[in-house]
């Protein structure tokens, strides 16, 4: 049985249909790239997984547990990272994990070396106490990183990781996702950068105008690459 | 051949007209289609018919509300110098393709001068439309109606500078002189609203008198008085963001205001946090940001509930009752609706947030809130009608239960995925009923028992309560 199922899922925005009656599954310990053009739903889509889009039709279920129908339980399952990072501006990067932590109902003495051990590799240990305002962008994008990182949800849901990082951090990242991965975690991302995920992507899915149009496996990246030259 | 400032500046309004007319348009296109317009302005019609025929139904209470009020006529217009004094878009429309002028040999003076022309004139055609509105619908006499329209403009539009001044005031300085404004206003109301005969006239003259310097003076040092930046930003961020755009946009793409630094010594405090023991603290200092963010319009609630509870105690004691009923509505919505606002933040939004813990230490800061408020009309009664002790205690008390229970309802309505247009339609309704019963038993302590208790029943009805923990 699949980790995640979304069935039959429309989202309008405005008149547009963002989502066109789309079914996706995701198995566990699964890597999934979604890929598209710009403007073909992937953001939208996981927007809506993580319930900051309401949706007009389908339903989105992770472990038996309903976004519509339990939203904290479903949540709880789900770690999600946008392209921009959205941190709050009144707490600091510290009260940042605390508040992941918390709300996820982890142990924060257990977790403060893996911070410590983020924020090492991510470079930034020095910035423990700054305010995202005083971060740069790239700086915002790695603190945004490390929250999702921190928790070992079922789901770690990612858009466009690689945007914005310096190439030390896009490195860093696809070490971690590697570990992730070997440890079992089921990971879902969109990219344009295939390249970085070559040696660890399970599974791409294609979508266009909100739909599904095309799924392949790690050997039919090649080809699509070729056609995405 | 080169443009006058006058000329261009009036192009550049035409343009901004044209397009936000224009994103109306659009917007509206896509909330109402054009079968449902059909239907829906016959209901308009009827509805406004019916409003009619209940407000003749009871001419006699209005005609008799209106003689009490046209006594205070000047207080009800000194009322409304408050109204959009804390505000979050500027007075003036001035933004970035004003500030380009600067740049080209055309004065800001001359610009801010056409502005206030602008306003001013907005303002008249506005209060003359409004004016003859209520003169229509309502059995105002004539005299009284003008005497209201000439009042309220004047107030109103010897506000424009002071108004414009107060929104570019922030940090520390801000704080303490939007505290000593709001200051002035409840001294000024209060004596209005107690004062008689020629000590009224003498303090309505002296409030003009200061009013009438500060507009002069402000005219002259607008230069010094303003924050250009943060003008310009707001304006930027809010001139094409109108009512229609918000209803159609505001779901999809919720856009975050421009952001300044507002009290620069809590930034000072910031540069170095104090070591977080409880997580709990997280919560408040969101909080407390939400609250700081939003302080105008928190400002603006508690003047018009102070207002209104202090001019509706002059007026007799049900009135007060009425004006302590509605303020605790007022109260309670503006806290709703903070909550509602805090939990947009993308980010609580996208994670499992612990929600009894953050609305625990909210209903908190609410209820200390609800006391003041309701200690406030309290006080009021004891002084103007020596109310009974117990009724007082009484009425805080159910005062107390029912704004945590309109507070409890409305917060887990919004975390709730499903919000049934129905459910809110529904309990709006009971509430209505709530407030006759308030209305026609003349017993306040009946009306919010009844309430409380209905909104009980309610809760036991309604099926599950989706993301409360």
């Amino acid at each position: 049985m699949a980790l995640l199922s979304i069935r039959d899922l429309s989202v309008k925005q405005g008149e547009t249909l963002a989502l066109d009656g789309l079914n996706l599954a995701i198995n566990e310990g699964e890597l999934v790239a979604l890929i598209g053009h710009n403007g073909a739903g992937k953001s939208t889509l996981m927007k809506t997984m993580m319930g900051l889009l309401d949706f007009s039709k389908g339903e989105i279920v992770l472990k038996n547990y309903n976004l519509s129908e339990d939203p904290l339980n479903y949540k709880r399952r789900v770690v999600y990272i946008p392209e921009q990072p959205f941190l709050l501006t009144e707490l600091t990067v510290y009260q940042h994990f605390q508040l992941y932590i918390d709300s996820y109902q982890r142990d924060e003495q257990v977790l403060t070396p893996v911070i410590e051990h983020y924020l090492q590799q991510f470079e930034i240990q020095d910035k423990r106490d700054a305010f995202p305002l005083s971060l740069s962008k790239g700086m915002r994008q790695k603190v945004q990183l490390i929250c999702g990182l921190l928790i070992d949800a079922d789901l770690l849901i990612i858009d466009e990781p690689f945007i914005g990082l310096d190439v030390y951090a896009q490195r860093t990242l696809v070490n971690v996702l590697t570990d992730k991965k070997a440890c079992g975690q089921t990971i879902l991302l969109t990219t344009h950068q295939f390249d970085q995920l070559d040696t660890i992507m399970d599974r791409y899915v294609m979508l266009h105008e909100g739909k599904v149009i095309e799924e392949g496996s790690d050997y039919q990246l090649d080809a699509l690459k070729r056609r995405f030259d | 051949m080169q443009m006058g400032t006058g000329s261009l500046w009036w192009r550049l309004q035409r343009a901004k007209h044209r397009k936000r007319r224009e994103l109306n348009k659009q917007s509206m296109e896509i909330l109402v289609d054009k079968v449902t317009l059909f239907y829906l302005i016959p209901f308009l019609i009827i509805g406004l018919l019916v409003v009619r025929d209940l407000l003749q139904a009871h001419n006699e209470l209005l005609t008799a509300v209106v003689n009490d009020l046209s006594a205070n006529v000047i207080v009800i217009s000194f009322l409304t110098i408050q109204l959009g004094l804390f505000q979050k878009k500027p007075v003036f429309g001035y933004s970035s393709s004003e500030q380009l002028l600067i740049h080209l040999p055309h004065q800001r003076q001359v610009i801010l001068r056409y502005f206030w022309l602008l306003k001013g004139g907005t303002l008249l055609i506005v209060h003359a439309v409004v004016f003859a509105l209520l003169y229509l619908l309502l059995p105002l006499p004539l005299t009284t109606a003008l005497a209201f329209f000439f009042w309220v403009s004047l107030f109103r539009g010897l506000m424009l500078i002071i108004r414009w001044s107060i929104f570019c005031w922030h940090g520390v300085r801000g704080y303490i002189f939007r505290f000593l404004a709001s200051g002035a206003i409840i001294i000024a109301v209060i004596a209005l609203s107690i004062s008689t005969g020629i000590d009224r006239i003498n303090l309505i003259g002296l409030i003009l008198l200061t009013l009438m310097s500060a507009q002069v003076i402000g005219f002259f040092m607008i230069e010094a008085v303003s924050d250009f930046d943060r003008v310009v930003a707001m304006n930027d961020h809010f001139q094409f963001r109108t009512f229609f755009v918000k209803a159609v946009v505001g779901k999809v793409l919720p856009l975050e205001t421009p952001k300044f630094p507002r009290l620069s010594l809590r930034n000072k405090a910031r540069a170095k946090p104090a070591p977080m023991g409880k997580t709990s603290r997280l919560y408040r200092r969101v909080m407390w940001s939400e609250a700081v963010k939003e302080q105008a319009l928190i400002l603006q609630t508690y003047f018009s509930v102070l207002g209104l509870i202090v001019f509706l105690s002059t007026q007799g004691f049900i009135f007060l009752r009425m004006g302590l009923v509605l303020g605790l509505v007022l109260h309670a919505r503006l806290f709703s609706l903070l909550f509602r606002l805090m939990y947009q933040a993308p980010l609580l939004k996208s994670i499992p947030l612990r929600i009894k813990r953050y609305v625990v230490p909210y209903q908190f800061v609410m209820n200390l809130i609800t006391l003041a408020v309701v200690a406030v009309g309290l006080a009021m009664m004891q002084l103007m009608y020596q109310v009974e002790l117990v009724d007082g205690v009484m009425i805080l008390i159910v005062a107390y239960v029912f704004t945590n229970e309109w507070l409890r309802y409305r917060v887990e309505e919004s975390l709730n995925k499903q919000k049934p247009l129905s459910t809110t339609m529904i309990f709006s309704i009971l509430w209505l009923i709530g407030y006759i019963i308030v209305y026609r038993y003349h017993t306040i302590i009946a009306g919010f028992a009844g309430v409380v208790w209905i909104s009980y029943i309610w809760d036991s009805l309604k099926m599950k309560r989706g993301a409360s923990e």
